[in-house]
């Protein structure tokens, strides 16, 4: 009888100390998926948001890039560096363009060049509804280079691929 | 892809369809992104060297106007002509419905080519 109390205790402590490590020794890959999840978050709106709510989400998406960002879109024949107030500035009066956003990642593909640099494909998919009803949506693969700076990755390349060339 | 797929609709990717052969045109392929979680479905609709033009919404493949049966809503397309280059193929989606900007088509390389819808 005891030592099957012993081995319930054991594994317990053997379940427990799984459950930390996966809560607080993050791969980096998940680390990175998770600041995605957070571009994600910030992008998103619902029906109905508020100022202070779009206020708030365009102040943190600021932080998920570094000072500068280079964006390269040439199917949009958009190239250029943008800070992280421009950022903010951008998403905020893009937002208020539509009434609803989804903004989904999936396919992640991660590479670490060097200890503080990862490489990240992924497929971006964007939909949403414009303030005049009308519907939208955009697929696209993105090439992203992002630096570690203090446990943080943070964004400092994007480019949109283009998969398919008019 | 609609009227021909609409979106929701439920199919299967033949992967092994382009294992000995190459896509054709007006062949419906699966284009992948960063991986094959979300694909692209779309019409092949001319093939490496042909010169591919849209004239008020009318396809044109080497000066010759194309007829597609497919494509159920007329669109004002314009698009000045452009030659396809080696090892990529020409795709457009069915639906013209929508204005040229926001329509996602153009050449792709062949090895992005993933499949072709089961049915």
């Amino acid at each position: 009888m005891v030592k099957v109390k012993h081995i319930i205790i054991a594994g317990g402590i053997l379940t427990a100390g799984i459950i930390a490590f996966f809560i607080f020794f993050q791969s980096e890959g998940a680390k990175i998926k998770k600041q995605f999840e957070l571009i994600a978050e910030n992008i998103e709106k619902t029906a109905g948001e508020n100022h202070i709510i779009a206020a708030a989400k365009a102040n943190r998406i600021r932080k998920v890039i570094t000072e500068r960002c280079k964006i390269h879109a040439p199917a949009y024949s958009f190239s250029r560096e943008i800070s992280s107030d421009e950022l903010s500035t951008f998403v905020l009066s893009k937002r208020s363009q539509f009434s609803e956003i989804s903004l989904k990642f999936y396919d992640f593909v991660i590479d670490f060049p060097d200890k503080d640099t990862a490489q990240v494909t992924v497929t971006g998919s964007m939909e949403g509804n414009l303030n005049n009803g009308e519907f939208t949506g955009e697929l696209h693969e993105l090439k992203c280079k992002l630096q570690k700076i203090e446990d943080i990755w943070r964004l400092k390349e994007i480019e949109v691929v283009e998969v398919l060339r008019k | 892809m609609a009227p021909t797929y609409m979106n929701g609709d439920f199919n299967f990717c033949f992967k092994l369809r382009y294992i000995f052969s190459k896509p054709e045109r007006y062949d419906v392929v699966a284009i992948r992104l960063a991986g094959e979680k979300v694909i692209l479905l779309k019409r092949v609709v001319a093939l490496e060297g042909d010169v591919v033009e849209f004239k008020n919404g009318t396809l044109f493949v080497n000066e010759k106007k194309i007829d597609e049966i497919y494509v159920r809503y007329p669109s004002d397309w314009n698009l000045s002509p452009r030659k396809v280059d080696k090892g990529h193929v020409y795709v457009v989606g069915d639906n013209r419905n929508v204005p040229i900007d926001v329509h996602q088509f153009g050449q792709t390389s062949i090895g992005r080519i993933i499949g072709a819808p089961l049915w």
